[in-house]
């Protein structure tokens, strides 16, 4: 529909109470990405304080600092630190479900070996000559969307839960 | 409090020791400024791609920073935050700009006017770099003319392109 703007004449479409609504709605949108921004920033979608999160096990000799946000195929880590005792190696296991979900890239610390045993894939480290608390790091990216959850444990016995919520 | 909240992420970010590792819209904010800065000290010319090698540079630097900027990252919450910060940056850089007369100079250069009754000023023109050839150029691309003395007033714009009056 052309109207004609009476004021100048001119043969176009133009709507100014439709453009003042837009303006207004323009601003509010401008709120919007602020808000946004400044969560991302924050870590609400991976990478910030809000997204740190910290599993310790019940007698603290297992923490695992991990990302509770995380982005899909996107680069994330999981740090495990453990109290070792005796002995020459130790043993961290993953649960096969958190497993099948992620795509292990790096492993610091390598593991001596890697097996499979009831549903979990247990890591063997030399701590011969390694101090005290080992310190594992793993870089990997989810292959899943949504909430991913996962075991990580000692085989003594010592275990925690992580949660992670995986954006598309 | 929103200060606040962003000094926190800042702080956050640095400390950590890898860049994937640095929030997104952190990242994405540092290059759209480094960005600024660098196309800046190039000068409005080179906004212009008046030559090859100008057009090369802006023709590649988005491949430059494409792995700093998504860290490889290949989700789409990562591909909408980093498009929604850029944009929101431009905005907030334009009501800054409209605020703040100062920052309209700084970032943006001011025009400048090159030729003068058919005369070029020289001076002006080569601290520019650019040429007569340039100058020319537009003359025909915006208003036909065919010699220097129909150019009453050229101006060096301050998006890098090159407006002629003619006589």
């Amino acid at each position: 529909m052309v109207k004609k703007n009476g004021l100048h004449g001119l043969d176009i479409t133009e709507d100014l109470p439709f453009q003042r609504i837009s303006w207004i709605l323009e601003r509010f949108g401008w709120v919007g990405m602020g808000v946004i921004i400044l969560l991302a920033a924050l870590g609400l979608f991976g990478d910030g304080p809000l997204s740190e999160a910290k599993a310790v096990s019940r007698n603290r000799t297992l923490q695992v600092q991990y990302q509770r946000f995380t982005r899909y195929k996107s680069p994330t880590t999981l740090q495990i630190a453990l109290n070792t005792q005796r002995g020459n190696t130790v043993s961290v296991w993953l649960d096969a479900r958190f497993l099948e979900n992620i795509q292990i890239e790096e492993m610091d610390p390598p593991s001596l070996r890697a097996t499979s045993d009831r549903g979990r894939t247990v890591y063997t480290y030399d701590i011969s000559d390694t101090a005290n608390p080992l310190m594992l790091r793993f870089e990997y990216m989810s292959g899943k969307i949504g909430e991913v959850n996962g075991t990580v444990g000692v085989t003594n016995g010592d275990q925690v839960q992580l949660r992670q919520f995986v954006y598309p | 409090m929103v200060l606040l909240a962003l000094q926190t992420a800042i702080r956050y970010s640095c400390g950590s020791l890898f860049t994937r590792d640095m929030e997104i819209v952190i990242r994405v904010a540092i290059i759209y400024f480094f960005l600024l800065i660098m196309l800046r000290f190039a000068g409005k010319a080179t906004l212009a791609e008046t030559s090859t090698f100008e057009f090369v540079v802006l023709l590649i630097v988005s491949e430059a920073v494409q792995e700093a900027m998504m860290g490889g990252d290949s989700s789409l919450t990562a591909a909408f935050l980093a498009i929604l910060t850029l944009v929101f940056l431009s905005i907030v850089m334009t009501l800054v700009r409209q605020r703040f007369k100062f920052i309209e100079k700084l970032f943006e250069d001011t025009p400048l006017i090159i030729v003068e009754n058919g005369k070029i000023l020289n001076e002006r023109m080569n601290k520019s770099r650019i040429d007569e050839g340039d100058i020319m150029a537009a003359a025909r691309q915006h208003q036909g003319l065919e010699r220097l003395d129909q150019i009453k007033y050229a101006v060096l714009e301050k998006n890098g392109g090159i407006t002629v009056i003619p006589k």
